[in-house]
This record gives structure tokens, sequence and C-alpha cells, in this order.
């Protein structure tokens, strides 16, 4: 339940520890003064975190001749970001017969989510990964895309042709494709908030809003396995990258699986390179079988890559 | 239609029905970049005043595209700061503090504690973001991955194409040329940038490294340079081989300037040949 709630309250404050019921936290978005004074480091600020997961919009009156201003003598009200959706991945990887791997998604949008789900999105790490995918299946109502430009590279592109229609809703999709099997991450925005109200606000506060719609509050990341390598990629290549992914998930919530993978991928890699030495040279590969089993999505997540990419990991 | 179905239908290796269900959402910074970040104490969905909270910071190892650990020597500090990394929350319920990232991109975990109650681990991710990895292709072939940085052509979606377009004009101008001291190859993509950028310290582990400006002892030299170009930080250079490997540009000094006018042409008016006549010998080719 708790997880449950980071997931929700996107961009705020998430903690997985407490005693007595007392946590800290760490938030990007400014918390709203609970004593009501906003404070010079706050002049800039116009867009606040009320509440775990509840942003507001507060500025003082004198900005906006318009709109009337309460009795504290700001003008305040809620505002909802693309962030705040509640995605859930299920996925599936397929080796077929000609070497290419079959990647199916299904992303369902929670209850609690504050917005509809308008775009979900794999970031591809290559380009040659995102021209490489084939015969893509989508559900009906939504639109896909492969989106590819110089500021931005996302990979395939789901995007909801009635996005109102999907805040509860299940979306399907997948693809073909030679690149093989890694960690990536799965892009999730919500539907733009209607902004006709916010066109009118004063300059900076608009902008204030803006910024967070472009930025902090524009999607959710949430890993999954996607198409990450390049065919020919080195085993020692896929090991070290997955040790890496263990190693920082070993640092907050190890589970023995993670830890386990983690040590032995460790152990191969310190065998087989115990020095700085090219990859190229590196042609054995690792052997990875752990005595723990998978109990987090985390742990499955590395399980399905020692799997499907480097044939070890049961 | 029988032929697609029996290409589809194998094995399958994936999950199925594991979801994910969330989990703390990290904060985004780039390398050298600076942002305020707010502490604050909480019992359940309330905001305490008046509570002490502090929070300390540690480098994950190994990220970033670092598979190697070893202290800073020159340089760069280990990892970002938070200024200040403990206060009282006061009436306001928070503590607003800087948060200074270092010119390595790597997770950075963030513990935050309560006085007298919990704390809290969530990371930093400091990258730059949109980086795109270039793999080999008709006219390149990708080199220089080495077990400590183990993906290393990295590139901003704008100079991916113009080193494509480089080595393809190169192919074009001597693939079937006669009259030269060797046939043409497809050429050796090395160094670009780490997958999230920040500094590529090719010294990291290396004993034998020639002293430099940011080494001036040579030798292993972790989170320094010497990739001193911050085009090197920024996914906006290329490494081109020039030594006698396969896969070099033609040993042929005229053919080597020549690529230097191809790399300036195409956009990548930085064109320097470096180290000549050693084996680390190359052109590099950036945007600035």
């Amino acid at each position: 339940m708790q997880k449950l709630g980071c997931l929700l309250f996107i961009g705020s404050l998430c903690a997985y520890s407490q005693v007595n019921g007392v946590r800290a936290a760490i938030s990007p978005i400014p918390p709203y003064p609970l004593d009501g004074s906003f404070r010079l480091d706050m002049q800039d600020q116009y867009v606040f975190l009320k509440a775990p997961g509840e942003y507001v919009v507060s500025y003082p009156g004198a900005l906006d001749p318009v709109r009337r201003a309460g009795s504290n003598g700001r003008i305040e009200f809620p505002v909802t970001f693309p962030a705040q959706v509640a995605p859930v991945i299920d996925v599936q990887v397929a080796t077929l017969e000609n070497g290419e791997y079959l990647y199916s998604y299904t992303v369902t949008n929670r209850g609690i989510a504050a917005v509809a789900l308008d775009r979900v999105a794999l970031r591809m790490r290559s380009i040659e990964a995102l021209e490489s995918v084939k015969a893509p299946v989508n559900t009906p109502g939504w639109n896909f895309t492969l989106l590819r430009n110089a500021e931005e590279h996302i990979g395939p592109v789901w995007k909801a042709m009635s996005p109102q229609q999907t805040r509860n809703g299940t979306v399907q999709m997948s693809f073909r494709t030679p690149a093989k099997p890694g960690i990536v991450e799965m892009v999730f925005q919500g539907s733009p908030v209607d902004r006709s109200s916010v066109n009118d606000l004063p300059a900076p506060v608009k902008a204030s809003i803006e910024r967070l719609d472009r930025g902090t509050l524009a999607s959710v990341s949430v890993l999954t396995v996607g198409p990450k390598y390049a065919p020919e990629v080195n085993p020692f290549a896929v090991a070290v990258d997955l040790h890496a992914q263990a190693a920082m998930w070993s640092e907050v919530r190890g589970t023995p699986y993670t830890l386990e993978v983690r040590d032995r991928l460790r152990a191969y890699m310190d065998a087989v390179a115990p020095f700085d030495r090219p990859v190229e040279e590196i042609a054995t590969k690792p052997e990875v079988h752990t005595s723990a089993r998978p109990l987090s999505y985390e742990d499955v997540l590395l399980q399905t890559v020692l799997t499907a990419t480097l044939g070890t990991g049961k | 239609m029988a032929k697609v179905k029996r290409n589809i239908v194998l094995l399958m290796l994936g999950i199925a029905a594991v979801s994910h269900v969330g989990r703390a959402q990290d904060i985004y910074v780039q390398p050298w970049e600076t942002t305020t970040v707010y502490l604050v104490c909480q019992s359940g969905q309330v905001w305490l005043q008046n509570c002490n909270v502090s929070a300390s910071i540690a480098a994950v190892e190994p990220t970033g595209g670092h598979y190697h650990g070893g202290t800073p020597r020159y340089g760069n500090p280990r990892q970002g700061t938070l200024n200040p990394s403990s206060g009282n929350t006061g009436t306001q319920g928070y503590v607003s503090s800087l948060y200074s990232a270092t010119r390595i991109a790597q997770a950075e975990k963030v513990t935050v504690c309560a006085q007298g109650g919990g704390c809290t681990e969530s990371f930093i991710q400091v990258r730059r973001p949109n980086l795109v990895e270039m793999w080999g292709g008709w006219a390149h072939v990708m080199i220089g991955s080495t077990s400590s940085h183990v993906f290393n052509h990295f590139f901003t979606p704008t100079t991916r194409d113009r080193v494509l377009a480089v080595v393809a004009q190169y192919a074009n101008e001597y693939s079937g040329a006669s009259g030269l001291p060797e046939p043409w190859e497809p050429v050796g993509v090395n160094d670009s940038s780490l997958p999230t950028g920040g500094v590529f310290d090719i010294c990291a582990t290396v004993s034998t490294c020639a002293p430099s400006a940011q080494n001036p002892s040579g030798g292993a030299n972790p989170w320094s340079g010497p990739h001193q170009s911050s085009a090197h930080d920024n996914g906006d250079a290329a490494d081109f081989r020039g030594n006698t490997q396969p896969n070099n540009i033609i040993n042929d000094t005229a053919v080597k300037n020549r690529f230097r006018q191809i790399c300036q042409q195409q956009g990548l008016p930085v064109a320097i040949h470096e180290s000549i006549g050693s084996s680390n010998e190359h052109i590099h080719c950036a945007a600035y």
C-alpha cells in the first residue's frame, strides 16, 4: 500500500520506512507553507504541494486584477498534471523462430489516477532499435507512432485517440524487433489538463505551470523489459548493465534474489575482467544460478532479461 | 498466414501477469545543475512543523555507465551536495535545500531522516537526458568498449545524424578508390559519451595513462578527464580510429586531412587529429 501511494503521488513525497508514524521525505516541488507564510524563498513559486499528490496554484492577489483573492490575500485553486496517472504494467517477451523478439504489454491506469492516460511510450535507447520495430498491434482507440526528432527521442508511442475513456482503462500493445531485451523505461503521460483557464493567468504563474507540465510533472517513468540491446551485443555488456541495475535496487530494498543476482554477476565480471580490458576480447558468458526465488517486480525484470537475453538465470 | 503463425508462437520467456505497482519516483537533474529541493517530516498524509530533519547523499556504484569505483584524485567530488543538509522544518513545515550536482552522471542515494522518526531512501539521477546509442552500420563499426565503460557510443540525436553523414561521405569518397596505401573499410567509431553523459574518465583504472592537464601525475584517475572536451560529456563528439588497426581511416595524411574536412562540412566543426603516430591515434570530431 505504501508503494502504491508512492506511485500515485508522483513527484511528491515518498517514503519506505517510518518509526512511530513519523518519516522524512524529499520533494522537488515546494510544499505549501503550513503557517500560510510565503517567505522570500517562495516568492517566485506558484505551484505547491498541498498534501501528498495534491497540487495547488497559489499566487498573490496583487498579480491578478481579474480574480478575487481569498482571505489570505492569495488566489488559489487546485491543479493536476500529466504525471498523475497510476499505471500498472504486465509484460511478456517471446523469442521467435527467426531470432526476433515479440514484446507484448498490457497497461492499466488504476482508478486512483487523477488524470486519464493519454500516452504510453517506450524510451528506446537507440534509433536503430526504434527503426527496427515491426508489426505493431494496439488496442482500438489508440494510435501507434514512432516518435523521433532532434530534441526528443522516446521510441514507440501509443497515443489515445479519446483519452477520457482510458482513465481506468486497459491498453494492450505489442510489436516485434530483433533488438534484445533489457530493462528500459516505459513513460506514461496523462491527458493534458484543461489549460484554457491557465491562458489568462498572470505570465509568471502560467510559466510556472507550463514548466512543470513539460518537466518534473510531465510524465511518469516505470521500468519494464523492452528492446534495448543490439542483436550482436556482447553478453558481458548485458551482464554489466544488469549488474548496475541490480546494484542500484539493492541500495534501497534489495530482495534476496536481487542481491544474489548482483553478487553472481559481480563475481562473473571480476573473473573475466579483473582489469580494464576490451569487451570484444571477452567471450565467456555469465552463468547465473540462484537459490533465491524472484519475489518482486524488479526481481522478475532481472530474471526475464537473464533468461531471454543471456540464456541463464534459472 | 500459416508461416506468420509458425514464426510467432514459440518460446514464451516473459513475465506473465507480473505487474508493476509503483515506487518512489526519482529526482532528475543534469551534471553541474543546481536545484532546490525540500525536506519534510510527515505523519500519514500530514506534514509536521518543528521537526528536525537531516539528509545525506552517497554515489551508487556502479551507475552512470561507470563500471568501476575509485576515489577522486583530481577535479570532481564524488557526489553532489545538499546545502543545508539538515534543519528544522519550523512553522512553515519544510527545510529548503540547494542540491548541486557534480560533473559525474550517476545515481545518488539520498537518505532523509526525521529525528525520532524514520528515514526515506530515494535516488537523485544525475544524467543528461535523451542521448541515444549508435549501433554499427554499413559504413562504420563501433569500437573501444572496455569493461570499465562498456557503453561508450551515446550521442545527441543531432550529433548522431552528423556522425552518420560523416562516415557515409567518407565511404562514398574512398570506397573502391585506387592509388591509396590501403583499401577503404567501414570506419571505427570510438568514444562519444557514456549512456547518461557526464565525465568520461577513460583513465579510471588504467595505471599506464599518460600525464595530462587534469591528471598531471598520470596513471589511474577516476572521475576526472582526460576526455576534457565538454562535447564528450554531452554526446556531441566522436573519436574515429586513425591508427593502423583494422577499421582505421585510410592511413594516409591527405585522407586524414580530408576526413577532418568532411567532419567540418557535416556539422562537426571541431576536427582535431590527435595522438598522431600512437596506438591511440584518432580524429576527434565535435560540435564545439
